[in-house]
């Protein structure tokens, strides 16, 4: 049975109701952020935030307009969006961050390559052992020997 | 003023100088050539290694990759369907017809010389009009200088989006950042959040690194995974056998009105902060669309077409320093990365720049008539091969920025908390782009936020007792600049009303 308005959820309908909804979930997460930095406002001299506040009141003022007046993008992708190879990436470039002071520039990086690169393609392992070392390598000479740039050297290298 | 002159040709012919620009050029024309690189993203992450550089030698690479980048962008849209560069879209509608029927040869030929005039017609006008503009800016106070910022904010925000609201949002999100840091007028800490390395505020190369590299990683690698996405890419015909050479005395003769009058709205579009290389070439390719006497040929595959998008938006890259160098307003998102690049080695744009350190800038500017001329020998012998470099694969490419970026950002201080700022900013960036934000008025935002606070504070000071309103409608500059200002947020309403009534 075909319910009266059943023809309005079509999928461009349904897009446009779901740009709304989220463009005003930005537009409450955009005030919440700005609610919680007027109240660390709070706890300085008057003199020391005039500029914050004022820019406050114009993120305020502007996030309040996108709840009002939402739909400024055409569709969202959400699968694009948060695709489990871009987490992956994020997660890969946090870890190496974390270990590369603790463990040092050479083994991360070598090792960081040749798992990111294994993890998009699994193919030719010992192709990239040679991009991994030429490309730590020649890092190394631009930024520690041309540059002066000393990189942590950590538990080993 | 003869011995600063000669000082200046010196430099720029020095043996290192020389082959930095060539070697600039010919990293952007790589970058510019491959698909989902930017010129943005080019000189972002090359930005850290000019720190250990002279100031000079520094401007001059990310000048020669800037140049390199505008013009690479047009050879893959040539040979293989696809901009390198945003800048290049207009070049594929004539371009890759012209490939299609044969004459790869002919459209690169035409590429690279429009852009080659293009390049040299906007350097000229920088090194005419960047001098007297930038005495002008000895006219400004701290109101001008508060309301100045406001502007160019604005104007980014509004002129290049569709979502006005979002990109004012963008652009107060970035003044906000600018905020963290010691206090300038008591030195209080504000908004450090217990970080001993936030007390000098957020550092701003780590922040752009982030902000332009990180989304165009991950959406390499989205496409790496899922090919079906990318853009359909088909090779010419002759692809092997593109003969280049020079264009004939007779075709340069006829196409020398295109080749004025596209530089010309290339430089116009250019100094106008954050319209960019797309929108100048675009409005050159229509303008010698409506005044040609065969507008039907367009997209068909005719030199002409080349040549309007080629000139404007190689025209663009030296407008969009005019702003940048002379009010410290960047035209586009590469001049605010090159502003960023000038404010580490501790040079601020405005009038002293052109005194005090005229030796650099001017260094700067006559270098970039070398790197066009760089950009010309490349462009006529070697654009086929570039092509090659398109053939990378994604995830090589992908690690490779990647690993830049985390070198990029740990190089400005030597300091992980420089790149855990970087890392943040980057997944910022990523989810502001997929959510219809664009990151060039919050990059902007953070190069202007301090420029914009001293003006206010000391505008209040000097304003003492005064309404600041009528304090600032008393000062014809801050008028000028409240009126651009409201035009400017006033412009996409009325685009959008015009738009409606013509849909109807």
């Amino acid at each position: 049975m075909v319910r009266a308005g059943q023809e309005r959820c079509s999928a461009p309908y349904h897009e446009e109701v779901v740009v709304l909804v989220i463009d005003r979930v930005i537009a409450l997460i955009a005030l919440a952020v700005c609610s919680l930095v007027y109240w660390a406002t709070l706890s300085y001299p008057p003199e020391v935030v005039a500029f914050p506040k004022f820019l406050l009141y114009v993120f305020g003022g502007l996030s309040v307009l996108i709840f009002i007046f939402p739909g400024q993008q055409k569709s969202y992708n959400f699968k694009k969006i948060f695709s489990k190879e871009k987490f992956l990436t994020i997660f890969l470039l946090i870890g190496y961050t974390i270990v590369f002071p603790i463990v040092g520039y050479f083994v991360t990086t070598f090792i960081f390559a040749i798992i990111y690169l294994w993890i998009f393609k699994r193919q030719g392992l010992g192709q990239y052992l040679i991009y991994s070392a030429i490309f730590s390598a020649l890092m190394y000479l631009v930024f520690q020997k041309g540059l002066y740039v000393w990189f942590p050297e950590g538990l080993l290298l | 003023m003869g011995g600063t002159i000669f000082d200046v040709v010196c430099n720029v012919f020095q043996i290192t100088n020389l082959l930095i620009a060539a070697g600039g050029v010919l990293t952007g024309i790589i970058f510019g050539g491959l698909p989902g690189f930017t010129a943005s993203m080019g000189v972002a992450i090359l930005l850290p290694i000019t720190f250990g550089m002279d100031p000079a030698t520094g401007l001059i690479l990310l000048g020669a990759l800037f140049a390199g980048a505008m013009y690479g962008g047009s050879v893959s849209a040539i040979l293989i369907n696809t901009p390198g560069t945003p800048s290049a879209a207009a070049t594929v509608l004539d371009g890759h017809p012209m490939c299609k029927k044969g004459k790869a040869g002919e459209a690169l030929r035409e590429a690279v010389f429009a852009s080659f005039l293009g390049g040299i017609f906007g350097v000229t006008v920088l090194l005419l009009f960047a001098p007297p503009l930038a005495r002008i800016s000895l006219m400004f106070g701290p109101p001008e200088y508060f309301l100045l910022a406001m502007f160019g904010l604005t104007i980014i925000a509004t002129i290049s989006e569709k979502a006005v609201f979002k990109g004012l949002l963008a652009g107060a999100l970035g003044l906000l950042i600018s905020t963290i840091g010691m206090d300038p007028l008591l030195g209080i800490p504000r908004f450090s959040m217990g970080f001993v390395n936030l007390l000098d505020g957020i550092q701003l190369i780590p922040a752009m690194i982030g902000l332009f590299s990180i989304p165009e990683v991950l959406n390499m690698i989205h496409l790496h995974k899922h090919p079906e996405e990318t853009p359909t890419e088909e090779l010419c015909p002759d692809f092997k056998n593109i003969k280049i050479g020079f264009p004939k005395l007779k075709q340069i003769i006829k196409f020398i009105p295109i080749y004025i009058r596209s530089s010309i709205i290339g430089t116009g579009v250019g100094m106008l902060p954050g319209a960019g290389g797309s929108i100048a070439s675009f409005m050159a390719y229509n303008e010698t669309k409506r005044v040609s006497k065969h507008p039907e040929l367009f997209g068909t595959g005719i030199s002409e077409g080349v040549a309007a998008s080629e000139s404007a938006n190689n025209a663009m890259a030296s407008g969009a320093m005019i702003p940048m160098l002379t009010l410290g307003i960047p035209g586009d998102s590469v001049a605010a990365i090159m502003m960023g690049g000038l404010m580490v080695h501790g040079l601020q744009p405005g009038a002293e720049l052109f005194t005090s350190n005229g030796h650099i800038v001017y260094t700067f500017i006559i270098s970039l008539y070398v790197a066009n001329i760089f950009m010309l020998l490349f462009g006529t012998f070697f654009a086929p091969y570039f092509t090659l470099a398109t053939k990378t694969p994604r995830h090589y490419l992908a690690v490779s920025v990647t690993l830049l970026t985390v070198m990029g950002s740990y190089a400005l201080r030597g300091n992980m908390f420089d790149v855990y700022v970087m890392v943040v900013f980057g997944i910022l960036g990523y989810l502001m782009k997929s959510h219809g934000f664009s990151v060039i008025p919050t990059v902007l935002g953070i190069i202007l936020g301090p420029v914009a606070e001293a003006g206010l504070n000391n505008m209040i000071a000097i304003s003492t007792g005064d309404n600041i309103l009528f304090f600032l409608f008393q000062r014809p500059i801050s008028l000028i600049l409240i009126v651009l200002t409201l035009l400017s947020i006033a412009f996409p309403f009325y685009r959008r009303i015009r738009e409606s009534r013509v849909a109807i």
